[in-house]
């Protein structure tokens, strides 16, 4: 209810101003009151004396008319006579001059004799032996009585004859006459009770002035005060109206029951004239509640707006908007207050775009963050998702190296670097972000797959310059995958994700950019499925090696043979490697079919060593081969199962295969050197051949790619290529391997050269196994044919 | 509340103020008879003397009407304030003011009037009756005098020292001496007491406020 602190403030003043007008008001009135009270008491304490001097001229009167009468001869003489009849009528002529109500004649003897109130009645005793004994001792005695029920002021005075002979008694009735002649002759109209009876038995209203339900409360009223007998006035609530009492007890013989006179003043009554006033308090209280109830509306409001505005604001602070500016145009506290929600505002919205900015943006390179990116290619395709929408992601190569010998600051300098470059390129509008610690991703919008052309085409030709760094050119290489909406995915996962898989193939092309092939795309459902058919195949023995031998050339023999993996597919039919090894690879199932082909190789170079074939193995390893630390431990349980020896299985791995992994690469590749395998590297040329690292590499060999070897006759380059190479890897300590020889005279410019060894279709394609055996007995290169060899070489 | 009984009514006189007071005289008859004197004092409680007592003894000879006594109207009052007079014996009632008087008694024993007369009329009543009679004027109210009518001749009345003499008593005889005075108080109004004419006695008597002190009568002089 008080929840608004306008309403707490309002209701705390209104309040205060109702408790202090009230306060103000009942203190005037109940010091009139008070004031009227004390009036009241005197007026009722003079009202008394009036009361008793008015009876005292009642009675004077009465004892007057009285002793004249008594002091008549004739009158004498009818008492003295007992003359009943004249003693009657001389009483009644009495009483009808004076006013009496009642005259009575008592002898000595204290009998009534002769009474006008009951004219005819036989001799009675005079109740009232006091009054005529205080008569004698004072010739004189007055007193209230009660007499039949009614209550009388007698006075008694003798008949003297000289000495009394009798007694006058004349008396007044106290009736509601007399008491209204006393309230009407009172200068205030004060009423004027006659009770009757004994205060603590409660009293009897004989006559009063009072209204009738207040006579009748009287008594009640009075027994709850105790004695007020001669007291001071007191206040008596009678019919709901509080009116200030005198009690004054009258004298009354021993013989009569007792009278009392309770004066009284209506306080209501006197406050009748004061009405008026209370009436102005009570206006001038109301409008002063109003004024002030107004007043603290206007004051808690003038404080309680600027708050609600404060607090206004504070709530859109709460949801994030800043933009709202509080507006309290004081010069106090709260103004200030509101400056400073301003102030607050802006600090809190500069803080929050920057952090913003922080998580929405690379730090090294200002470039918006992959969450930016991926937010705004989300944006762009709900805005338009007919739209044409390119996606490129730029994969920076030798990142790693770079950071592993120039150190970070080099490697984030350059990727800096490269990253204003990438920003200069494109147009207005597109988007450049760093995409992760060495890929760039760029956001075309508008541009089909055949738009962006040109400017892969600039990007790539701005890597074919070294990019300085700190006083060193830096040789960098990149590959760029694009994906294109709507064509290659209708969301920014999807398309990040396909720009990805394009990269993987960018990598594998010369040209180091693809567009996004879905045939190419590993993890589409179709090849995920070939994946489950690929583990099923391998316990089926849908698997096989094929063998390709290579021959020593200068000897004209074969020593070697490199195991070629052979998918049967029982519905495909035959799977090309090519279709498989990557997928197994990115997959995860290359571990599978790794295990498959050393047990399998191991085990047939175990067969043909005891059918006396001896040719030493050559087995593929993946990179992914090279991350499995495992891996020498794997082969070495499985040479000494099958009893072969190390330096019989030769292990081909490919040198991008080692850069993926290099530190893991480099322990395992350790590793099988020690165990005394022979190491190649498979696919010389092709790769990020680097000079150092293969001087580092434990590798005894190297395999000139067959891309070189192939035309190795009619190119003259490639002679030049394959020649350096061979002297290289001479230099180097390494043995040479050619693969791809398919004619003689490609052979004989190896041996020209001095490659050690050759490996291709001019010698022989890849076989099954049983297949060996014959070509490895019977063929032109067979070790049992040493004498022929000369012979069949038609070149030697 | 004593005085509320029936019988303390009854004894009331009709002569309110007034009062007899018996005096019982012992005395004891002895062989020759003489005559003597015999003095008796009343007094009030506070042992002053009380003047205009009544003393009369019981028991002597019969009853004589005694020779004719006044009593004056002076200076607006009766003259004395208290005459004793044996039954049968008459009273005159001289004016002596200049203006006349309406002397009346509504006592039992005498009821008379004397309507308005003045110095040069000779008034004169019998009181054939023992008692009080209360001696008013009717047109001076504050005139108050007694005659008091005893039935026997021994008889006086006190005068300043309280003192009553009387004489002509038998020697040696005992008599019941009672005192009669306007305000003695008690419910019997006479004292008695038993007295020998060989040894004067003294009364005591209770006396009544004199109502009439402030009213100029020389009555109020009375002992007290």
């Amino acid at each position: 209810m008080f929840s608004s602190f306008q309403t707490k403030l309002t209701v705390f003043f209104t309040a205060l101003f109702l408790l202090l007008q009230g306060a103000a008001f009942f203190t005037v009135r109940e010091a009139i009151v008070q004031n009227i009270f004390d009036q009241s008491r005197d007026q009722l304490v003079a009202a008394n004396r009036i009361f008793a001097s008015r009876i005292q001229a009642t009675v004077n009167a009465l004892a007057e008319g009285a002793q004249i009468l008594a002091s008549d001869f004739g009158f004498r003489t009818a008492v003295a006579t007992n003359d009943k009849p004249t003693i009657l009528s001389a009483l009644d002529n009495l009483g009808a001059r004076i006013s009496a109500d009642r005259v009575i004649l008592v002898n000595l003897d204290y009998e009534t004799t002769a009474d006008t109130g009951n004219p005819d009645g036989a001799v009675t005793d005079f109740p009232f032996y006091d009054l005529i004994d205080r008569a004698e001792e004072e010739d004189r005695a007055e007193s209230f009585t009660v007499l039949d029920g009614v209550i009388y002021e007698f006075v008694v005075v003798p008949v003297l004859a000289p000495v009394p002979i009798a007694w006058i008694a004349i008396g007044v009735e106290i009736d509601r006459e007399f008491a209204d002649e006393f309230r009407n002759e009172s200068t205030l109209p004060i009423d004027v009770t006659f009770a009757t009876g004994r205060y603590e038995d409660g009293w009897t209203v004989a006559v009063s002035t009072l209204p009738t339900q207040a006579q009748s409360d009287l008594p009640g009223a009075l027994a709850t005060k105790g004695t007020m007998l001669g007291g001071d006035p007191e206040t008596l609530v009678l019919d709901g109206g509080d009116y200030v009492t005198l009690v004054e007890p009258l004298q009354t013989p021993e013989e009569s029951v007792s009278v009392n006179a309770v004066l009284q003043y209506s306080l209501d009554l006197a406050l009748v004239p004061y009405q008026p006033l209370f009436v102005v308090l009570a206006a001038l209280a109301a409008t002063a509640l109003a004024v002030s109830l107004l007043g603290s509306v206007a004051i808690a409001r003038g404080v309680a707006k600027p708050i609600q505005v404060l607090d206004l604001a504070a709530r859109r602070i709460q949801t994030g908007t800043y933009t709202d500016k509080v507006e309290v145009n004081q010069g106090d506290e709260i103004g200030r207050l509101g400056e400073t929600f301003n102030q607050m505002m802006d600090g809190i919205a500069e803080r929050e775009a920057r952090i913003e900015h922080q998580s929405l943006h690379d730090a090294a390179t200002a470039l918006p963050n992959r969450t930016l990116f991926e937010r705004s290619l989300g944006e762009f395709i709900t805005k338009d998702a007919s739209d044409p929408l390119t996606v490129l992601l730029i994969e920076i190569g030798r990142v790693s190296e770079i950071n592993y010998t120039l150190g970070h600051e080099t490697g984030e300098d350059l990727i800096r670097v490269i990253g204003e470059r990438l920003a200069s390129m494109v147009k207005q509008g597109d988007m450049v972000a760093r995409h992760s610690s060495t890929m760039f991703s760029i956001l075309m919008p508008g541009a089909a797959a055949d738009d962006v052309k040109p400017i892969v085409g600039r990007i790539l030709k701005s890597f074919e310059d070294p990019v300085p760094i700190a006083g060193i050119q830096l040789d960098v290489t990149a590959a760029i995958g694009e994906a294109c909406h709507p064509d290659h995915g209708s969301d920014a996962k999807t398309l990040l994700q396909r720009a990805d898989t394009a990269i993987y193939e960018a990598k594998a092309s010369s040209r180091l950019f693809a567009t996004y092939d879905p045939e190419a795309d590993p993890h589409t459902p179709e090849r995920l499925t070939m994946m489950g058919e690929l583990r099923k195949g391998l316990d089926r023995g849908e698997f096989q090696f094929y063998y390709q031998p290579k021959v020593d050339i200068a000897a004209q023999k074969i020593t070697h043979v490199e195991a070629l993996v052979r998918w049967i597919h029982p519905e495909r039919g035959f799977m090309p490697p090519d279709d498989f090894i990557p997928l197994a690879e990115q997959t995860g199932n290359i571990q599978k079919l790794t295990e498959w082909a050393l047990e399998t190789a191991i085990s047939q170079s175990k067969t043909w060593k005891d059918a006396g074939i001896d040719l030493i193995v050559a087995i593929n390893l993946s990179a992914r081969d090279l991350t499995n630390r495992r891996l020498p431990e794997q082969i070495g349980r499985l040479l000494e199962a099958h009893g072969v020896a190390a330096k019989n299985i030769v292990l081909e791995i490919t040198e991008s295969a080692i850069m993926e992994d290099k530190d893991n690469a480099m322990a395992v590749l350790t590793a099988l050197n020690k165990m005394g395998h022979t190491l190649s590297i498979d696919d010389y040329g092709t790769g990020y051949s680097s000079m150092a690292y293969l001087k580092a590499l434990p590798v005894q060999e190297i395999k000139i790619d067959k891309s070189f070897v192939l035309n190795l006759a009619s190119n003259n380059e490639d002679e030049i290529l394959v020649r350096s190479t061979i002297d290289l890897g001479h230099n180097l300590g390494l043995k040479v391997t050619a693969e791809g020889v398919e004619d003689e005279a490609s052979l004989n410019i190896l041996n020209k050269y001095g490659c050690e060894t050759g490996q291709g279709y001019f010698i022989s394609k890849p076989v099954p196994a049983t297949d060996i055996e014959t070509f490895y007995r019977d063929s032109r290169w067979s070790p049992d044919r040493q004498s022929d060899a000369t012979k069949d070489n038609p070149d030697s | 509340m004593l005085r509320h009984s029936a019988s303390y009514r009854a004894e009331r006189s009709l002569f309110g103020s007034i009062a007899i007071a018996w005096i019982l005289a012992l005395a004891t008859p002895i062989g020759l008879a003489t005559a003597a004197d015999l003095t008796v004092t009343v007094v009030d409680k506070d042992g002053n003397p009380v003047s205009d007592a009544v003393v009369f003894l019981i028991g002597g000879p019969p009853t004589e009407p005694g020779p004719t006594v006044k009593m004056v109207q002076r200076n607006q009052s009766f003259n004395p304030d208290v005459l004793a007079v044996s039954v049968g014996t008459s009273i005159e009632f001289p004016n002596e003011d200049p203006f006349r008087h309406h002397v009346y008694s509504f006592s039992p024993a005498k009821r008379f009037e004397l309507k308005l007369y003045g110095g040069d009329e000779v008034q004169e009543v019998t009181f054939e009756q023992a008692g009080e009679i209360a001696l008013g004027c009717n047109i001076h109210d504050d005139m108050l005098g007694y005659i008091y009518v005893v039935d026997t001749n021994l008889f006086s009345t006190t005068d300043e020292n309280g003192a009553a003499a009387i004489a002509g008593l038998e020697d040696g005889s005992s008599y019941e001496a009672q005192v009669w005075h306007p305000r003695l108080r008690g419910p019997t109004r006479r004292t008695a007491q038993s007295v020998t004419n060989t040894q004067n006695a003294t009364i005591e008597i209770g006396l009544k406020r004199d109502r009439r002190k402030q009213s100029g009568s020389d009555f109020e002089e009375g002992v007290y």
